[in-house]
């Protein structure tokens, strides 16, 4: 038996596995994964174009979230736009169509595939339910038509995009596109090379998995550009991790320091404990160092731990989740005079404008930003008005909302403890937390260990809220809404002053009382209420 | 020229597509309101679609099959409706038999769209 583990952000933010089979899940997350800068920086948006006669208002290269986007609004508001699209495959020879990462091999399949899981789990708990199956011991789970109604949900999906551009009549450019100088791209298509000017570029390349410079790694390593279409692994199973208990289950994470960096770590350790305590490994201040084929087809991993000692396992899969790095070079952008930063690949713009004033970026390729779907969508649009239509309304990167769509998932808004604790000193900072027993866990029994949340907040005056964290079912959905309220300056006395609905999850946030300072069990009474 | 075909009613569509020899070619399915006695469609919108659609099979590869379908009475469009090959919700639409790609009302009507659909390779 084997699950789809989904977790976002932990760079990676997807991982299956096969049907009696280890799959090891090797991660690091040695890049800086979002920072929530609190800083906007001013500047002036609409330089005069030096190219008066370009053919296009605007190019954008890379057709994903930030990019459609912004070529969507962009000529909704009358300009001629262009977008070029091109996905160079995977090591592995996957390849996707027109919609980007989130599309093909992101968010989408990563969160079906989630589901595909929870339903799994779903059908374990039933049974306590009263629901009966015939042949309990025959349900399983068949991967290949997963894969196949996952890849098909993508194809419809980017038909249509296509449509979608059509109908705005954006030009799209099925090429990989390459600065020549500041005012000129260069597309590689099928048909040829093709040269495109324009007054305004976008850069919205996005990024494509990290590998470990290792020997195997390139040859053996799968990522998520590859998982969701994984061939049929011939006896691949996929259920929820709820449906291992006591199966040889044996999926092992490796991680280069500690696992979801960069989140809030007392809520990534309780991530970590829950996905233990559902059978996965984890190999703390662990380091790959080769991968070989054995001759049974499987592979033999090597690696170190903190103290240099090695060790090597079997394995059957090994897919890297060691970040993503940004495709600017590929796209030359020094031949136009942008700067990176940071590693070398991203881009820090300023209110999404390059240091070339005539050349923006959007999306993944943003050095510090937080690299999700909606946040690239709204930069790309809000972009689009002030270039076309007279707005003056920048992209606010604080606040935004995330989850993780780990088998129980994390979702969180805002600053971390940690980070709220640096910025305003331990002493102005009040933690509110809870465990909970969500209702529809009591029946199956279901673990109820890692239910648990947290409101950080200013210790002064009404309490304004400074971030939200919650562990459990569909916490994506929760969290939505209290962005929302965060947004319109929700305090501890509000929060505390709503009614809840019950019996919700959601309501727990309604039903905070206990502080960290004062040291209370935040354990709920054994009753429910 | 495309290889046009023309079949009415649900149970006839069926045995048509299922005997269909495309020689693996691509097929393309209209789907519209069938024709009242003066020759014309009840559903406006199939009517407007039609010169287009019509306009644009000469952009299609010539070895591609368009099958015209007229769906017949409420009950008929509810097999259509029902039915997870076709899957059909408006009329008109035109899909490319067992691919993602469809249209679906007034983007039957938009050349632009209906050539996408006719020349686009995948
Ligand atoms: C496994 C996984 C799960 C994720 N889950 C979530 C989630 O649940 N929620 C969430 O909000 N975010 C999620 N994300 C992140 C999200 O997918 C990205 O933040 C988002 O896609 C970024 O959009 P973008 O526009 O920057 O680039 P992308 O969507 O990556 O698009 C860039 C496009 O540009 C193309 N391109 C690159 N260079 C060139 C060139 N030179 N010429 C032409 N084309 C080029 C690329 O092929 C690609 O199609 C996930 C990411 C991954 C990998």
């Amino acid at each position: 038996m084997a699950a789809v583990f989904c977790f976002t952000n932990v760079i990676i933010r997807s991982v299956c596995r096969h049907h009696n089979k280890n799959f090891l899940i090797c991660q690091s997350v040695n890049n800086q994964l979002r920072s929530f800068s609190n800083s906007i920086r001013k500047s002036i948006v609409k330089p005069l174009s030096s190219n008066g006669d370009a053919e296009y208002d605007l190019v954008v290269i890379g057709g994903g979230s930030g990019g459609l986007s912004a070529a969507k609004e962009a000529s909704n508001l009358g300009a001629k736009v262009a977008v070029l699209d091109y996905v160079t495959p995977s090591p592995q020879g996957t390849k996707w169509g027109l919609g980007g990462t989130c599309v093909n091999v992101g968010c989408i399949p990563k969160k079906l595939m989630h589901q595909a899981a929870l339903l799994g789990e779903a059908i374990e708990d039933s049974k306590s339910y009263g629901w009966q199956f015939p042949d309990p011991e025959n349900i399983h789970h068949d991967w290949e038509t997963l894969k196949d109604a996952v890849q098909a949900h993508i194809k419809s999906v980017n038909w249509v995009t296509r449509v979608e551009l059509r109908d705005k009549k954006v030009e799209y450019v099925n090429g990989l596109g390459k600065f020549i100088d500041p005012y000129t791209i260069q597309a590689q298509t099928k048909q040829g090379e093709r040269k495109l000017t324009s007054k305004y570029f976008l850069i919205a390349c996005g990024g494509r998995p990290r590998y470990p410079d290792i020997p195997g790694a390139l040859e053996y390593g799968i990522t998520s550009d590859d998982v969701f279409s994984l061939q049929c692994p011939p006896d691949i199973g996929l259920e929820c991790a709820g449906f291992l208990r006591g199966l040889g289950y044996d999926a092992t994470v490796m991680v280069r320091s500690v696992p979801l960096r960069g989140f809030d770590q007392q809520m990534a350790n309780i991530v970590a404990a829950e996905m233990e305590e559902k059978g996965v490994k984890f190999l703390e201040k662990c380091i790959p160092k080769a991968v070989e084929k054995q001759p049974d087809g499987k592979l033999k991993v090597s690696w170190t731990n903190e103290n240099n000692e090695e060790f090597s396992d079997i394995y059957d899969n090994i897919l890297f989740a060691m970040g993503r790095r940004a495709l600017t070079r590929e796209m030359d952008v020094a031949a136009a005079g942008v700067k990176v930063a940071g590693d070398g690949e991203k881009i820090d713009a300023v209110n999404e404008q390059t240091n070339v004033p005539h050349i923006y970026a959007v999306g993944d390729v943003l050095y510090k930003k937080p690299e999700l779907t909606p946040v690239a969508i709204v930069a790309g649009r809000l972009l689009a008005r002030r270039l076309f239509g007279n707005s003056s309304l920048n992209m606010d990167y604080d606040n935004v909302a995330t989850t993780i769509f780990t088998p129980l998932e994390y979702g969180c808004v805002g600053l971390s403890e940690e980070t709220a604790n640096k910025r305003y000193g331990p002493d102005n900072i009040e933690i509110y937390h809870a465990y909970y027993k969500p209702t529809e866990f009591f029946i199956p029994q279901k673990n109820i260990k890692n239910c648990y949340l947290k409101v950080v907040a200013l210790r002064e005056g009404d309490q304004k809220v400074l971030g939200m964290h919650f562990i459990g079912p569909q916490a994506g959905e929760v969290i939505q809404g209290f962005a929302a309220a965060i947004k319109c300056n929700l305090t501890v006395n509000i929060l505390m002053n709503t009614v809840g609905i019950h019996p919700t999850i959601a309501e727990e946030f309604t039903r905070i009382n206990i502080t960290k300072r004062s040291g209370k069990d935040p354990n709920p009474a054994s009753c429910c209420s | 020229m495309v290889k046009k075909h023309h079949v009415e009613g649900y149970e006839n569509f069926c045995k048509f597509i299922k005997e269909l020899d495309s020689e693996g070619q691509v097929v393309y399915v209209y789907f519209c309101g069938s024709k009242l006695e003066n020759g014309e469609s009840w559903c406006d919108d199939c009517q407007r679609a039609k010169p287009v659609i019509q306009k644009e099979l000469e952009n299609a590869d010539p070895n591609a099959h368009f099958v015209y379908v007229e769906v017949g009475g409420k009950i008929l469009i509810a097999l259509f409706r029902k039915d997870p090959k076709t899957k059909l919700l408006v009329l008109p639409t035109i899909i490319k038999w067992k691919c993602p790609q469809r249209l679906e009302g007034d983007q039957c009507e938009k050349p632009e769209l209906v050539n996408l659909l006719f020349t686009e390779e995948d």
